[in-house]
C-alpha cells in the first residue's frame, strides 16, 4: 500500500514536471486575463501576444474561464497577482468588479494594461488601453449597413449583444442604436449565447419567425453569423435581411462569403495581443509609460473577405 | 456498537486520504513554482475555495442524509439577485434586502424538501427541476443583465469585504460555516438523526426519527448556505450576474465525494469536504502556476474525483 502510494506520487511529480515547461529562459512573465476564453475570437489575440513574446524573449500566459464569467476572471486576475507575474494585460469586462484587484496589482508594482475592453465608467488604475473605440465603431457599423439600401417604412431592427453588461458590447450597441434612431428605425436588443452556436441559431430562428417586420440584424459581436445560419436554415435568401456585426470568426467569414452578412468590423485582435505585450515589455525594460492604442475599425465585406480569410486561418486576423 | 466503531475508523482513513492528497498537491505545486507557498498566494487559493466551501458544507450534510441538491447554483444567483434588485431598483434598505434574500432561500429549500419527501420522488430529479426553474427566474428578473449593488453600508464589508488590505472576509465565513456544520453533524442529536436517516431510513423511522422533518430542514439549510455564499460573492464584486454559480452543484458534490462523503448516504465528514474544497482551489491556482492551459482545469478535477472515489472505495473494502 505504501509502495503503491510512493510510486503514484513519483509518477505524478514527473507528469507535472513535463507540463511545467521551460519557464527559466525567459526574462519576464506576463499574464493576459480575459472574461471568456472559449470563443474563437481570442485566437489572433493569443497569436499576437505569443509572437510578441517570441520576438522579445518574454513568456506570455493566457487565462480565463471557458464561459463568460466575471467572477472567475477576477479569480484568475488575483491568482496572477499572487504568483509574481511581471505584468498583466486584462480585459475589463466589468467596470466595478475589476477596479480593486487592478489597483492592488498596481500598488504591488505590477503594471496593468487593459485590452479589448476598457473601463470608462469608474476610476481605474490601468495604465493604458489597447483596443477599439467602441461607440464610434458602432456608428460606423450603423452607417455602413444603411448606406445605399432601401429600407421599408415600418422596418424593425434588432441589435444583438451576447454578453450583457460587457462595457465594450454595450457601447457598440449604443453606437449602432444612435444611427438607427437617426433614421427613425425602431430597434430592440436581443441576446444569443456566443459560446453555444446551436442554441444561438435556434434562438435566432425563433426571433426571425416572430418578427415579420424585421429587416435589420446588427450585432455588437459575431452573433450575426448565427443569424445568417438561421436565415439559411429557414430557407431565406442572402440579402433578404441586412446583417452586420463585428469580428472575423470562421462562421462569420463564411456567412459574409455567402452573402448573408453584409460585412463585419474587425478590431484587429492580433494587435490587441501584440501591442499589450509590447507596452508591458517597454515599461518593464525602459520605464516607458504605456499609451492608449486604437487598434482600428476595419470594414470587411464580400469583396475583401477571401484575402482576409486566408490571414484569419493563419491566425492573424 | 462495534459496527459503529468500525465505521468511525474508516471515516478517519478516508479523511486521511484526502489530507494526503492536499499535502501531495501542495508539495508538487511548490516544487513547480516557489510562489505557491507565498502567504499571499495561499490566501488567494483558500479564498477561491471559500464560496464553494460554504455551499459544500451544506451539500455534505444533505448527502449524508441521503439526498442531493442540484439547485444550489441557481439559489446562489437567485437570492443575491433579489437582494440586489430590491436595493438598487427599489431602494429597500440593504439590511432588509439581505434578509429577504436569505428568507427566500429558506423557502426555496423548503420547496425542494417538500416535493422530494411528499411526492416521494428522488431529490436528484426534484432539484434538477428546481435548478432549471430557479435559474429561469433569475434570468427573467435580471433581463439577462448583471445587476449592480454598490453599498457603502457596514453589511457589505461584513459579508464581502477584506480585513486590513488583504485578508478576505470570505475565508472567515467559510471557516464559520464549516465550523457550524461540523458542530451540527458531530455534536448534536440532529446530526445523529441526519446520519441515521441517510444510513438506513426505515431503521431511523422505526427508531422514532421524523426523517421527513430532518430532510426538509437540511434542504433549507443547504439553500441558506448557497444564498449566503452568493451574497459573499455579490458584495465582493459589487454585482450579481444571472449566470453566476452554474456548475457549482456538481463541484460541491465532487468536493464532498473527494472528501470521503458517500453517494449513498450515511457517511461523510465536514473536514473531508473542507479539504476536498481546498483541492479545487489548489487546482484552480495550480493551473495558472504550471502554465497549463486553463481548459485543463475541470479535467484535473475530474481525474482527481475518480481517483479519490477509487481510493476511498478501496479503503472501505479493506476495512471489512
Amino acid at each position: 500500500m505504501c509502495k503503491k502510494a510512493v510510486t503514484l506520487f513519483v509518477v505524478l511529480v514527473m507528469l507535472l514536471a513535463v507540463f511545467t515547461g521551460s519557464a527559466l529562459a525567459n526574462k519576464y512573465k506576463f499574464a493576459l486575463v480575459v472574461h471568456v476564453a472559449g470563443t474563437p475570437f481570442w485566437i489572433p489575440v493569443i497569436k499576437g501576444a505569443e509572437e510578441a513574446g517570441e520576438l522579445l524573449g518574454v513568456e506570455v500566459q493566457f487565462m480565463g474561464p471557458e464561459e463568460f464569467s466575471v467572477e472567475r476572471e477576477v479569480d484568475y486576475l488575483e491568482t496572477a497577482i499572487a504568483q509574481g507575474f511581471d505584468g498583466i494585460g486584462v480585459a475589463i469586462s466589468d467596470a466595478e468588479a475589476l477596479d480593486e484587484p487592478i489597483a492592488r496589482a498596481m500598488k504591488r508594482g505590477i503594471p496593468v494594461v487593459a485590452f479589448n475592453i476598457d473601463d470608462p465608467y469608474t476610476p481605474n488604475e490601468r495604465m493604458a488601453f489597447v483596443g477599439q473605440s467602441f461607440t464610434i465603431a458602432g456608428n460606423v457599423l450603423g452607417r455602413e449597413l444603411l448606406k445605399d439600401e432601401e429600407i421599408p417604412a415600418n422596418a424593425e431592427a434588432v441589435v444583438l449583444i451576447g454578453e450583457p453588461g460587457n462595457a465594450a458590447l454595450e457601447e457598440r450597441c449604443a453606437g449602432i442604436e444612435q444611427i438607427l434612431d437617426e433614421h427613425g428605425i425602431k430597434s430592440e436588443r436581443f441576446s444569443a449565447p456566443l459560446a453555444d452556436p446551436s442554441t444561438a441559431i435556434d434562438m435566432m430562428k425563433s426571433y426571425i419567425r416572430a418578427h415579420p417586420n424585421l429587416k435589420i440584424i446588427a450585432a455588437s459581436e459575431f452573433a450575426t453569423a448565427f443569424a445568417g445560419m438561421a436565415m439559411k436554415e429557414l430557407g431565406m435568401e442572402p440579402g433578404e435581411l441586412l446583417l452586420a456585426g463585428f469580428d472575423l470568426t470562421p462562421d462569420h467569414n463564411q456567412m459574409i462569403k455567402e452573402g448573408y452578412v453584409k460585412f463585419t468590423i474587425d478590431q484587429q485582435p492580433y494587435l490587441q495581443g501584440f501591442q499589450t505585450v509590447m507596452l508591458l515589455y517597454l515599461y518593464k525594460e525602459f520605464g516607458l509609460s504605456p499609451t492608449d492604442i486604437n487598434t482600428g475599425v476595419a470594414v470587411v465585406g464580400k469583396d475583401d473577405i477571401d484575402q482576409v480569410v486566408e490571414l484569419a486561418e493563419a491566425g492573424y486576423r | 456498537m462495534a459496527a459503529l466503531k468500525l465505521k468511525k475508523k474508516s471515516f478517519k482513513m478516508r479523511g486521511l486520504g484526502v489530507l494526503v492528497a492536499v499535502i501531495a498537491l501542495a508539495v508538487i505545486f511548490s516544487i513547480a513554482n516557489s510562489n505557491f507557498l507565498s502567504p499571499y498566494n495561499l490566501l488567494i487559493t483558500v479564498r477561491m475555495a471559500s464560496e464553494l466551501g460554504i455551499i459544500a458544507a451544506g451539500v455534505t450534510l444533505l448527502m449524508i442524509a441521503g439526498e442531493f441538491d442540484l439547485s444550489v447554483g441557481s439559489t446562489y444567483a437567485l437570492s443575491p439577485m433579489v437582494t440586489a434588485i430590491l436595493y438598487s431598483n427599489f431602494n429597500v434598505p440593504i439590511i432588509f434586502a439581505v434578509m429577504v434574500g436569505l428568507m427566500l432561500a429558506l423557502v426555496l429549500g423548503f420547496i425542494n424538501g417538500f416535493i422530494t419527501t411528499k411526492a416521494g420522488i428522488p431529490s436528484f430529479i426534484t432539484t434538477l427541476g428546481t435548478m432549471l426553474i430557479y435559474r429561469a427566474v433569475v434570468l427573467v428578473m435580471a433581463g439577462g443583465m448583471p445587476i449592480k449593488i454598490r453599498s457603502q453600508a457596514l453589511i457589505s464589508d461584513v459579508i464581502g469585504g477584506t480585513i486590513g488590505e488583504l485578508f478576505p472576509v470570505a475565508i472567515i465565513w467559510f471557516l464559520f460555516f464549516i465550523g457550524i456544520s461540523y458542530y451540527i453533524l458531530e455534536h448534536t442529536a440532529f446530526g445523529n438523526k441526519i446520519r441515521a436517516t441517510g444510513g438506513n431510513k426505515e431503521a431511523a423511522i422505526a427508531a422514532g426519527i421524523n426523517t421527513t422533518r430532518v430532510k426538509i430542514i437540511t434542504f433549507m439549510f443547504v439553500s441558506f448556505l448557497a444564498a449566503f455564499a452568493g451574497l459573499v460573492q455579490c458584495f465582493r464584486l459589487g454585482s450579481v450576474a444571472p449566470l453566476n454559480g452554474r456548475g457549482f452543484e456538481l463541484q460541491a458534490i465532487a468536493a464532498s465525494v473527494i472528501g470521503g462523503t458517500s453517494l449513498f448516504g450515511g457517511f461523510g465528514t465536514i473536514i473531508g469536504t473542507a479539504l476536498g474544497v481546498l483541492i479545487t482551489g489548489m487546482i484552480k491556482n495550480g493551473i495558472v502556476l504550471l502554465g497549463v492551459s486553463v481548459y485543463w482545469q475541470n479535467g484535473f478535477l475530474g481525474a482527481i474525483l475518480i481517483a479519490a472515489v477509487i481510493i476511498n472505495t478501496f479503503i472501505s473494502k479493506r476495512r471489512r
